[in-house]
């Protein structure tokens, strides 16, 4: 369980997030939806523990990312914005290297490392290195580097940004997988397809702020609109950034 | 050292021996740099070794007399085939003497004689021959005089008064030997190149290709990331500078340097107290441009800032390679001056004081456990890690 207790953050005078707080649940998958700028990189980067937050509480499983980030760390599988790989290592050693960082030990690694190509379907790329790989197939290779040590809870950052149409499908596959599982997890996005394509829950952020919470029919039932689209331009009170 | 540690130790050493600028970066300068120091030794060596000189003279036909002079004291003469004021201010000659038409017959009339020395003053590299052309001309004069004063009977002994006489003491190995004052210089820089690309590459570089956010999130002591890193990029340092040391041995002992019967060529001994003079300082090195990389906004920046830092370390050896500096006590205690210092009293058959090697290496290690500590707290700055 994932849990933002009013997360404060500002960088120097601009104030990115304010008093946001909502609860992702485990076996959900619940999606942080907003505009370009809302604040959802930053409230996610504090529950992952790279940011700390000025004021409020970012709760991993009970354990405050703030205060101690590495327990917070161990329980938590983030595929952050930017994929992120080493050009010249293959997707095998990145998960082996992944898999050593968080503690596992060598048989552990090799056996979880060689699970994950199977299931996400990386045997072709598998002892290739990542320099030459597809916006797709170096976001699979991110996120099997999340799901490494099999966390309880899972942070994506638009995970299917930049992504064609099947491996969209294929990474929506695995998140609703992922949750089926028991896992809990959270992932943001500005497409609204995505939420009612995936999601259980919905906190949409804008300028900092959530501005609603719920099941995607909720929102719906709240604001008496018939689609989400309605909704949400409804909801954060204006069209800007509804660029997808 | 955690198991963390070595994962990111391996990861990053696997990471910098596939990157061929790493590679090059550490082996490249090893290589290269005692060769070029090899070749600069022999040059000085060499110069001033009295041979055959080339010289063009213009005109050589009314001044039999001189010429023969010349090539009996180890001149070559030329006849010219081009201009030869043009030639010398291009540069194809280096020097050249003009034989005036008036020459011959001033010369017998007993009125001074006009030549014309051609040469560009501005090059350092032939005021040699120069000289020597001059004083050939003069000592031809002397002689001339000597004999005409002698035909009208006045002794030659009348027209000078003085007599100064040169001796130089100066050697092959005396030259060599001021110019191995620069082994010190070689060996240092040589210390803060090996590791330069993998400090980048491990800091700004992840940075700057996205992935230390990706590297962040795992469950890892910033201590943990930021020792293995250091030790992967020690290891390419350890691997460079103990290449450098053995081929500035095999340079000075196979080099023309042994043929000059320089006494300084370093034994195999000399070469391991070097090195064990140069660990610590190849340990603090990297943690130090780790340091100052992950300041930098990229992969560039770090690299101007660690090319400059660089030649840091020289300011104390190029003092050092031109005036003797007397060792201080405190000296022992500054990280790459320490080492200046001990290698260069080591060159001059000093032997090394243990205490005194003991205080620069505990100093420089401090240094460097100091960078690493300051490092692995700066991975925990927003500001850093993100690159605002």
């Amino acid at each position: 369980m994932i849990e933002a207790q009013g997360l404060h953050k500002r960088f120097g005078k601009t104030v990115a997030v304010e008093e946001v707080s909502f609860t992702a649940r485990d076996g959900c998958v619940t999606a942080l939806l907003g505009p370009n700028g809302a604040g959802k990189t930053t409230s996610l980067r504090m529950l992952y523990g790279l940011l700390r937050p000025d004021g409020g509480k970012a709760l991993v499983d009970g354990a405050d990312a703030g205060g101690d980030p590495l327990a917070a760390q161990r329980r938590l599988g983030v595929l952050p914005d930017a994929p992120g790989l080493y050009g010249r290592l293959t997707a095998r050693e990145h998960l082996l290297y992944a898999a050593r960082l968080q503690g596992l030990s060598a048989r552990e690694a090799g056996e979880r490392a060689a699970a994950l190509i199977e299931r996400l379907d990386m045997k072709g790329i598998a002892d290739r290195p990542s320099a030459g790989f597809s916006q797709g197939e170096r976001r699979k290779v991110a996120l099997a580097r999340a799901l490494i040590h099999d966390p309880q809870n899972v942070i994506l950052d638009e995970p299917t940004n930049g992504l064609d149409v099947p491996s969209t499908r294929a990474m929506r596959g695995q998140v609703r997988e992922l949750a089926a599982s028991g896992k809990c997890v959270l992932f943001s996005t500005h497409i609204l397809q995505e939420v009612a394509a995936v999601c259980d829950r919905v906190v949409i952020l804008a300028r900092g702020r959530v501005v609603a919470d719920g099941t995607p029919e909720e929102l719906l039932a709240r604001t008496g609109e018939a689609n989400l689209e309605d909704a949400f331009v409804r909801l954060i009170g204006t069209e800007e950034g509804l660029g997808a | 050292m955690t198991a963390k540690t070595l994962a990111v130790f391996v990861k990053e050493a696997l990471d910098a021996l596939r990157d061929r600028r790493s590679l090059t970066s550490a082996l490249i300068y090893s290589l290269f740099g005692p060769l070029v120091m090899g070749m600069a030794l022999s040059a000085v060596a060499k110069r001033g070794s009295e041979g055959t000189l080339e010289l063009t003279v213009a005109g050589a036909e009314r001044a039999p007399s001189l010429v023969r002079y010349l090539e009996q004291n180890g001149v070559e003469v030329r006849r010219p085939s081009v201009d030869v004021r043009k030639a010398v201010r291009a540069g194809d000659l280096d020097l050249a003497l003009v034989v005036p038409g008036d020459y011959a017959e001033d010369f017998r009339a007993s009125r001074p004689a006009g030549l014309e020395l051609v040469h560009d003053g501005s090059r350092s590299d032939v005021r040699g021959p120069v000289r020597r052309v001059q004083s050939l001309v003069e000592r031809y004069s002397g002689q001339v005089t000597a004999q005409r004063l002698t035909l009208r009977g006045i002794s030659p002994q009348v027209a000078q008064p003085v007599r100064l006489a040169e001796v130089d003491v100066s050697t092959a190995a005396s030259r060599a030997a001021l110019a191995l004052g620069m082994l010190p210089i070689f060996l240092l820089m040589a210390v803060f190149i090996g590791a330069m690309n993998v400090a980048i590459d491990t800091t700004a570089g992840e940075r700057e290709r996205g992935s230390l956010e990706s590297l962040l999130v795992h469950a890892v002591p910033r201590s943990d990331l930021t020792v293995g890193k250091w030790m992967a990029a020690s290891a390419f340092n350890l691997l460079g500078v103990a290449l450098t040391v053995l081929v500035a041995v095999l340079v000075l002992r196979w080099g023309r340097l042994a043929e000059l019967d320089v006494p300084l060529a370093l034994g195999t001994g000399d070469a391991l107290r070097i090195l064990a003079l140069l660990i610590p300082l190849a340990l603090f090195a990297p943690a130090l441009q780790m340091l100052i990389a992950l300041f930098a906004r990229s992969f560039k920046e770090a690299q101007t800032y660690l090319s400059l830092l660089m030649f840091v370390p020289t300011i104390p050896g190029f003092l050092f390679a031109f005036q003797r500096v007397d060792t201080e006590p405190w000296m022992h205690t500054v990280p790459v001056l320490a080492q200046q210092v001990l290698i260069g009293g080591l060159l001059r058959g000093e032997p090394i004081d243990p205490a005194a090697q003991t205080v620069a290496a505990v100093a420089t290690l401090a240094a460097a456990a100091v960078c690493l500590f300051v490092t692995a707290r700066l991975l925990r700055h927003e500001r850093i890690v993100l690159g605002r």
